[in-house]
């Protein structure tokens, strides 16, 4: 049975419960220079998603990205 | 007020005003020519746990990427310190603190970067002090 999950304004439906960092990536198309995190809303919630970490699904989870170069000191 | 902005800017305000609805109203202004944008952001651990921070957007944005984020000159983190703060402003009769806080390498303004910049806010409070 798909997972349904919302990336930004988007759906997508996944097909299974458990998918790795990097698969939820292909499946977002989350650019290279983001890290992928899980969100309450559009909220950045918990930390970054590792691509070969294993992610536990279920309806209605939320995901987004925040680019790697955003951060405090010198540009 | 999002009254002269460009309609992708425009948009892109709304979107972060969506996106903070949970944590407490967004407010939009202008001063000088130059539009900003208050949002709360749930700061665990610091006081107060919903800190307004200010965003200015830059006068040639898209072209141009944000840079650098103001807390509320009453906030402070768990230690009673403010990581990165680099002194105190004054914006919309208000005092505020300005912090170190920089989109870096490339930059891609095709990309909703100043939604991108609010949400990265929750990284910056999560950040330990220097």
């Amino acid at each position: 049975m798909a997972v349904v999950l919302h990336f930004g304004k988007d759906r997508y439906e996944a097909t299974a419960e458990e998918l790795t960092g990097a698969e939820l990536r292909r499946l977002f198309s989350v650019p290279s220079d983001d890290d992928l995190f899980r969100a309450k809303g559009n909220k950045v919630d918990g930390p970054a998603i590792a691509e070969a970490e294993s992610v536990s699904l279920k309806n209605g989870d939320h995901f987004t990205s925040v680019p790697r170069n955003i951060q405090g000191g010198a540009r | 007020m999002t009254t002269g902005l460009l309609p992708r800017i425009a948009e892109e305000l709304q979107d972060i005003v969506s996106d903070c609805a949970e944590a407490g109203a967004a407010e939009i202004a202008q001063e000088g020519g130059q539009t900003m944008i208050i949002v709360p952001v749930q700061a665990e651990g610091w006081s107060p746990p919903v800190v307004p921070v200010l965003f200015r957007v830059p006068l040639l944005y898209p072209d141009e990427r944000p840079d650098l984020i103001y807390l509320d000159a009453g906030a402070h983190g768990p230690s009673g310190a403010i990581p990165r703060a680099m002194g105190a402003v004054t914006f919309l009769g208000r005092p505020w603190t300005q912090v170190s806080w920089h989109m870096t390498g490339s930059y891609d303004a095709t990309r909703p970067n100043l939604q991108l910049f609010v949400r990265s806010t929750a990284l910056y409070f999560r950040s330990p002090n220097p």
